[in-house]
């Protein structure tokens, strides 16, 4: 199987990896293979690999909303999209149709102690649509894609659970 | 061989700090009584305690600040004192005084001590009176904006406008010109009201690159006061500490002689007992008092690993009645503390909740965590998000900055973002490293994006390498359920596909 790392900066690693039948791994990169033996990953997300006599423990868990892997290595942790080469395919199928609507989610509880927008109201990606207070402090919501306010499914006041629905946006009109 | 100074403490506090007070009291032979709120049923703090009483629901102001149910559970446990532990309670001089009048004993200073030290202005005047130098700026209360003008006028921009009865950097404006004064006067007296139900402010000069240096001190009930060393806090967010270490870097042998001789004045010029922090600023070789802490500091562990002694134990011993008379510890080598925030600083430092779901902690040669962390915790919304600290010592500076960055490189969370990357970066930034920080080094960091700065690309292709292992072995996750967090693709190996195989024992599969 063909995988494509993309770092939040841009970087974009291809990587094939194929199974052998000696249950080792093999790393195939710019015509070079290499034979890994893989330990784990274990339910806390350790992950040990041993190349020739190249020790390297990483721990790596599904960052939030399933798109993303989360490494933790040498006292850094990075984030990546891996995409397998079916999502590849997919993605460029998808980049064709029109885009989709997009509702804003809290990504932790908390109670709202403002809302921003209101319906008919555009917005642009990134732009904060509304102020959720948790652990004492306020953290602004963004919207990832934009496009204007079709719904506000919360009011001011109301604790909210992680992954709830709190605005709803149809794409916008395009030019 | 004398008894424990007390035979029972509650310890009115929670997570890693009330571990670090039930520590002390087991080495001591004291039974313990923790307490808990609905949502630490299951924390460390109530499973390492002898005795544990609920307090109520989740919010803190219906469990951890409730004095009257804390008392009352005191009361039912039969515990002689109370260790407030830090933050809730601790610098409430209400609730010492009635700790005090229930006929236990408060492990903590003087409710009087603490009253005066929370009011920012009569602090101010004390410490002048004590002969501790203080930032030039106002001594009373500015009844308007008018005069908060006027008064500016001598101190000379910018100034510095804070709260009364401040703390936690609410109420406080840097004012740069004399026009932004009158507006800023209003929305921060107005914040300070909001905040502290008391809207007096006071004016400061302003100084651009100070560094956070403050000196622990102890004091017994018979007046006696001991400076026990400085520590550096400058590396700070939003004033907010994030790294800290003992003794100060780089001073001069009769500067920390100046700065440990005001503390102690500090100390008993409002006949303090206990332990407690002065806080102070230092700039270019002049150092002025900013506030006191009437309380436990979180970077309490770097004066204990320098100093050779626990600060929990003396401040019991202290409660107790025992003398510091010939308690002269001698400092050897540094210390450095981080602390381990369930926060992303990838995101602006977002408090993050969630459950650990994977966790090994750093040991070995001069490091120390103090923690409530363990696998399977959840982190809820509740409460702050510091999960704990990692502290290394080492015989000089250099030592114990790369011990601790070692310690931070072996610390693995998993299920949730943790401060612990962005403190490694710290700790190797060569700023750091020399020594060269001020309070407004890191936010500058952060904005000029020098922190956590880029990896080393060899670093970056490894860890691209072990996501597409990852992935390889786990496949891609079934559903996009953030209430699931590593949930859908079962983890190989776990006992649930074992399980789920059928065997001579359980021929069709499923739990047995």
């Amino acid at each position: 199987m063909k995988y494509r790392i993309q770092s939040p900066g841009g970087e974009a690693l291809e990587i094939e990896i194929r199974d052998r039948p000696d249950g080792r791994l093999e790393l195939l990169r710019g015509g070079e293979a290499l034979p890994v033996e893989v330990s784990g990953p274990e339910p806390s997300g350790a992950l040990h690999l041993l190349a020739g006599d190249r020790s390297l423990e990483a721990w790596v868990e599904e960052g939030p909303g399933g798109k993303q892997v989360r490494v933790h290595l040498a006292g850094r942790s990075f984030t990546f999209e891996v995409l397998d080469e079916r999502e590849l395919l997919a993605l460029e199928v998808e980049s064709h149709r029109p885009a989709r609507p997009e509702t804003v989610q809290a990504r932790m509880p908390g109670v709202v102690v403002d809302v921003r927008v209101a319906p008919g109201q555009a917005v642009a990606a990134g732009d904060a649509v509304l102020v959720l207070e948790a652990m004492k402090m306020q953290n602004e919501v963004t919207c990832e894609q934009g496009g204007v306010v079709a719904e506000v499914l919360v009011e001011r006041g109301a604790a909210v659970e992680a992954g709830q629905d709190l605005i709803r946006l149809q794409p916008a009109p395009e030019d | 061989m004398a008894g424990p100074p007390f035979q029972t403490v509650l310890v009115a506090n929670r997570g890693e700090i009330a571990v670090r007070i039930l520590r002390t009291c087991r080495d001591l032979g004291i039974e313990t009584v923790a307490v808990f709120s609905e949502a630490d049923r299951n924390a460390l703090h109530v499973r390492l305690a002898d005795r544990a009483e609920p307090l109520g629901p989740a919010p803190a102001a219906e469990s951890y600040l409730r004095a009257e149910v804390l008392l009352e559970a005191a009361r039912r446990s039969g515990a002689q004192a109370v260790h407030p532990g830090f933050g809730f309670l601790s610098e409430n001089a209400a609730f010492a005084r009635a700790v005090e009048e229930a006929g236990l004993r408060f492990i903590g200073p003087p409710a009087q001590a603490m009253s005066l030290m929370g009011d920012k202005l009569a602090a101010r005047r004390a410490m002048r009176e004590a002969g501790v130098p203080v930032i030039p700026g106002t001594l009373e209360p500015l009844d308007s904006a008018e005069e908060a003008v006027e008064a500016a006028a001598g101190i000379g921009f910018p100034v510095m406008l804070k709260a009364a009865a401040g703390g936690g950097g609410k109420g406080i404006r840097v004012v740069r010109r004399p026009e932004e004064l009158e507006a800023a006067f209003r929305t921060a007296s107005q914040e300070a009201a909001n905040a502290f139900g008391d809207g007096r402010m006071y004016l400061e000069r302003f100084l651009d690159h100070p560094r956070h240096i403050e000196v622990q001190i102890l004091g017994d009930r018979g007046g006696r006061v001991r400076a026990l060393g400085e520590r550096e806090c400058s590396v700070q967010r939003r004033h907010q500490k994030l790294v800290e270490e003992c003794p100060a870097p780089g001073l001069r042998p009769e500067e920390r002689r100046a700065l440990a001789e005001a503390a102690e004045a500090a100390g008993r010029a409002v006949g303090y007992s206990s332990a407690g922090t002065v806080e102070f600023l230092y700039q270019d070789g002049d150092f002025w008092f900013l506030e006191m802490n009437t309380r436990l500091q979180v970077e309490h562990g770097v004066t204990e690993m320098v100093f050779g002694l626990d600060l929990v134990e003396w401040m019991i011993r202290i409660a107790a009645g025992e003398s510091l008379e010939g308690l002269d510890p001698v400092p050897r080598g540094h210390a450095l503390e981080v602390r381990l925030n369930a926060e992303d600083p990838a995101n602006g430092f977002l408090p993050a909740t969630g459950r650990i779901e994977g966790l090994r902690l750093p040991a070995g040669p001069g490091v120390r965590v103090d923690g409530a962390l363990e696998a399977g915790l959840e982190i809820g919304p509740w409460y702050d998000s510091m999960l704990g600290k990692i502290l290394a010592w080492g015989e000089d500076r250099e030592q114990a900055r790369r011990r601790l960055a070692r310690a931070l490189e072996e610390l693995k969370v998993t299920g949730l973002p943790t401060t612990g990357p962005f403190a490694r970066a710290v700790l190797e930034h060569p700023d750091f490293a020399a020594g060269r920080v001020d309070t407004g080094w890191l936010e500058r960091q952060v904005e000029e994006g020098g922190l956590p700065g880029p990896a080393p690309a060899e670093l970056l292709e490894a860890a691209a390498l072990a996501a597409a292992v990852y992935r390889h072995r786990r496949g891609r996750r079934r559903a996009a359920d953030p209430a699931a967090p590593g949930g859908g693709a079962l983890p190989a190996g776990s006992p649930w596909v074992l399980a789920a195989r059928p065997s001579p024992w359980n021929p069709l599969g499923g739990p047995s």
